[in-house]
């Protein structure tokens, strides 16, 4: 396992705004192979490739494809959610600026293969070069969008915009709230349309999987987690950027990778950024499905006081979430200042207590992934890193 | 239908039902604060929460499927319902607020023993609109506010502005809510699950002027007499209108008489204008007495104001006849007297301040109270419902027809209507128009009128107007008369009506108006004695000269 390439190949090969040299290395050849053969089929493709969100919710690919697909004749809508806001990932905004191609050719495919006929690009608005290549590589490549219509629209610096349902309620211009499921997009999206929501790294995949066939991409990876994985590897390592693995990859060997901890530091934790648990220095054996997050992994030397990088998290979720449902608005208000406590005096076992059942009651309880996972981070920190957090 | 276990009781469902809704109707409470019926589901306040084998779920948003386990009380739901209340309340400022005794938050908490706190957040009242009164600190963000205005009404006037834990709800631009396009309709205070919104309070001012030594005289809107009495705890449709005629009195008004006075003059202006409207081909007329209505039509639909009835409203007619027949047979001076107004409605707050209602500069109307205001002023008195005597309205401004105790209910203004225009033109065309009773938001009947058909229709909530109106300019529909109530009901589910106004109490409310009038000896307007004594001695010809100058107003844009 380690590196490997294939959304990534042809990272710094070519001018990402040259749909030349992205013809040059084949591309556009995957849309035409995917037209040529039935809708139907080139879900059947990704179906077998076994390609899951690449967002970090994990959900089979072809799945929700099939799910769209079967919706039958409607207006249907699919949408690239670039609105990467996880805080330490940066690898959606790699794939624009090196290859905006790649991603509007997967965005064809999907389109062609739900049987879409409008796609929407959700970029981060902090993102402003990206969706300038972006916008070039969609006008470069009308020749091949075949009556599909494009709309690229900019986040406006919100967290929650990302979680698709709020997306939606982006889109059509009300505020970023999330949606109550059901219904899924899937059967009603955007303006209650049949829609795909995916995520940029996990359509970037696409194209590679219909030119080579899914048989081939489920070959690759690590048990029920196939292909690979773009990270996003920053924090105390000595070439910090965006590497692409294979699944069953282990956090040493990222680390490694990326240069190693930089020099004269201890290595504390790995944060795969603010809504995942936290990877202590013991357990660096671990795999990178296993570690999960949506593509950040940030390393903590021994230098970093783990409490203040809570409360920073927490800082972090006190001003993103939207504040539509009870336990995750004034959830992340009790988070806040449980955080700040511990950097003014310091946590007692009744804190301790008392924190528990606060992520108890939003994991359980909240309306959204924001609120369900605010607490996590946090948690896994007080049950490592619990002497750093105490009543000094 | 569908069978699933509630509490391993075994219920029947409806295909699309939600668990909450099938919990309701088999009697297992489950609370929620952000749900209402007629809404979108919002699934904010997360109180709903049930357990399905091990999953936690939202019973607002979740739909029931054959063969479900529900808890709606397991130990795990009850306690994580506990941490919500708590944290709820933990944020809450609880001191001193309207609602106190019937804040649906307040009476969670303390059924769950939790007592409340006193978090101040940081002060964002607005105060500067005439009809309501935002406290937001007390907001919970249910999101019900937000969603009556925008989906029941397409007002839009509230939204949630701020971000993440400072979310508050909000205006566009934090706007004060007086210069947004808030109608005053108040239905979000009426939905409110606590006071974080309530009717601007003129509670004080009323009490204040009982003290001045001046001629207080008071007036109570058709659907007071039927859910007055609920804020004393008697059922929902109690019809208690000789008792609230002694409440006002012991309350120390000079004089108690009846909104219904003025509406007979509405009914009998408005028809005399109708039937010129109709002679003149210049229909549709729109009804004009809510103002939440003439507000909405003034901002949404400016173009089509001429089209709203010059006649004023019942309460500003019983105003202007206190200010100039009543002053003169009783030889006062209209400045001394003071004329308060009962209202199911937070508009008529604003319709009370409006400049074309002046008469010779004075405000026809001084004071409006609503209901739930009347009810607090009440029992800080000390009164006590269940022993008050049955008293009669004064004279001369209290006797009314039941054509206008009828104006109460969606549908009321046009029957009233109807009763007097096809005496005035000839012929007959009923008492009781059954098509334009009932809680259908739109409601049709065609009469004959003239030798033609004269379309007739009624819309409740404004949400329901704008279709009518939508159709109408689009050439998709032709009417001749359009009553429209801002409220749900109309003025008996009013924005100032008591908490809780549901369906099922606006539905009792309605059956105790149409009761009251079917037992009245005189039904039609134009046949109150006292009204035909006002034209004889004081107005002249209905619809004349003098009636048009008092009782009428000039639409303009």
């Amino acid at each position: 396992m380690g590196e490997k390439k294939i959304v990534s190949r042809n990272f710094n090969r070519i001018k990402p705004d040259s749909i030349n040299d992205y013809l040059e290395v084949g591309g556009y050849e995957a849309l035409k192979k995917a037209r040529s053969m039935k809708r139907e089929e080139v879900v059947e493709e990704i179906l077998k490739s076994g390609l899951r969100g690449r967002g970090g919710g994990g959900f089979p690919t072809g799945r929700k494809w099939k799910l769209v697909l079967q919706e039958g004749g409607k207006e249907k809508f699919v949408i690239v959610n670039g609105d990467e806001g996880e805080p330490g990932a940066f690898k959606d905004r790699e794939i624009l600026e090196k290859n905006p191609h790649l991603l509007v050719e997967g965005a064809f495919i999907a389109a062609y293969a739900v049987g879409a006929e409008k796609i929407f690009f959700y970029i981060r608005g902090e993102y402003p070069f990206a969706q300038k290549l972006l916008k070039k590589a969609v006008v470069d490549a009308g020749d091949y969008s075949n009556g599909i219509k494009i709309e690229i629209r900019s986040g406006a610096g919100s967290y929650i915009c990302g979680e698709e349902t709020a997306l939606l309620e982006s889109i059509e211009g009300k505020r970023g709230h999330p949606r109550v499921k059901p219904p899924f997009p899937t059967k009603k999206g955007l303006w209650e349309r049949p829609t795909l929501v995916n995520n940029a790294e996990t359509l970037a995949t696409v194209p590679e999987i219909v030119l080579e066939g899914g048989e081939w991409y489920s070959e690759i990876g690590n048990g029920e987690w196939k292909g690979t994985q773009l990270l996003s590897v920053n924090g105390a390592v000595e070439k910090p950027g965006v590497y692409e693995f294979e699944f069953g990859t282990s956090a040493e060997e990222v680390i490694e990778t990326a240069g190693g901890v930089r020099e004269e530091m201890g290595l504390k934790a790995v944060a795969p950024g603010a809504s995942s648990p936290l990877v202590p220095a013991r357990e660096l054996s671990k795999k990178i499905e296993e570690i999960g997050g949506s593509g950040a992994f940030i390393v903590l030397s021994e230098e970093e006081s783990i409490p203040e990088f809570c409360k920073s998290v927490a800082e972090f979720f006190f001003k993103e979430s939207c504040g539509k449902c009870v336990p995750c608005r004034l959830g992340v208000m009790r988070l806040l200042e449980f955080a700040e406590k511990r950097c003014e005096s310091g946590l007692n076992e009744i804190d301790f207590q008392d924190f528990l059942e606060l992520s108890r009651v939003m994991e359980a309880t909240s309306l959204c992934g924001l609120g369900k996972s605010a607490c996590v981070l946090m948690k896994s920190a007080l049950e490592l890193f619990k002497e750093e957090f105490l009543r000094s | 239908m569908i069978e699933l276990k509630i509490n391993g009781r075994s219920v029947l469902a409806e295909e699309g039902e939600t668990i909450l809704e099938v919990a309701r109707k088999n009697c297992v409470e489950i609370p929620a604060l952000c749900y209402l019926e007629d809404l979108s589901p919002w699934g904010a306040c997360r109180l709903c929460m049930v357990e399905l084998k091990g999953d936690i779920v939202a019973a607002c948003s979740t739909q029931a499927c054959n063969g479900m386990e529900v808890e709606t009380d397991s130990l795990r739901v009850r306690e994580l319902r506990r941490r919500i209340i708590e944290m709820l309340v933990s944020y809450h400022k609880c001191d001193v607020c309207k609602r106190i005794g019937k804040c649906e938050l307040e009476h969670l908490a303390r059924k769950h023993g939790i007592a409340v706190g006193e978090w101040v957040k940081e002060e964002r009242k607005d105060s500067s609109s005439p009809s309501i009164e935002m406290d937001l600190a007390n907001g919970i963000l249910c999101g019900k506010c937000v969603r009556v205005c925008e989906e029941r009404q397409t007002v839009g006037a509230l939204c949630v502005g701020g971000r993440g834990s400072w979310s508050k709800v909000s205006t566009a631009f934090e706007m004060p809510v007086s210069e947004t396009a808030c109608v005053d309709c108040g239905q979000c205070s009426l939905e409110c699950p606590t006071g974080a919104i309530s009717e601007k309070s003129c509670e004080k001012e009323v009490e204040d002027a009982l003290g001045s030594g001046k001629h207080m005289i008071v007036q109570a809107a058709p659907s007071i007499r039927v859910a007055i009495a609920e804020e004393f705890g008697f059922p929902p449709g109690t019809l208690s209108t000789k008792k609230m005629a002694a409440a006002l009195r012991r309350m120390g008004f000079a004089k108690v008489f009846d909104t219904d006075f003025g509406a007979d003059f509405t009914t009998v202006e408005e028809a005399h204008e109708f039937l010129e409207k109709l002679a003149q081909r210049k229909t549709p007329l729109f009804t004009s007495c809510c103002p939440a209505w003439v507000s909405f039509i003034e901002k949404f639909y400016p173009h089509l104001i001429e089209r709203v009835s010059s006649t004023k409203s019942p309460m500003e007619i019983f105003g202007t006849l206190a200010k100039t027949y009543y002053a003169k047979k009783m030889k006062l001076d209209p400045k001394q007297i003071i004329v308060v107004m009962i209202a199911p409605c937070t508009a008529k707050k604003h319709e009370a301040e409006r400049k074309e209602m002046k008469i010779d500069g004075m405000k026809a109307v001084d004071f409006v109270l609503t209901t739930r205001e009347l009810g607090r002023m009440l029992k800080r008195r000390g009164i006590d419902w269940n022993l008050l005597p049955e008293e009669e309205f004064d004279s001369p401004l209290g006797e009314s027809s039941g054509a206008a105790a009828v104006y109460g209910a969606s549908g009321g203004v046009a029957e009233a209507l109807l009763r007097t225009v096809s005496y005035i033109a000839g012929g007959d065309c009923g008492m009781e128009f059954q098509p334009l009773r009932g809680v259908n938001g739109i409601k049709e009947a065609t009469v004959q009128l003239m030798g033609r058909e004269a379309r007739v229709v009624v819309a409740q909530t404004l949400g329901n107007a704008r279709i009518i109106l939508d159709e109408f300019l689009e050439g998709k529909r032709s009417i001749d008369l359009l009553e429209v109530m801002a409220c749900p009901g109309g003025c008996l589910g009013g924005g100032g009506q008591p908490i809780p106004t549901n369906k099922e109490i606006r539905l009792k409310r309605a059956q105790a108006l149409y009761e009251q009038d079917r037992l009245l000896p005189v039904r039609k307007a134009h046949e109150n004695p006292a009204l035909k004594r006002v034209y004889w001695e004081f107005l002249g010809e209905q619809f004349g000269k003098k009636s048009k100058e008092l009782l009428h107003v000039e639409r303009k844009r």
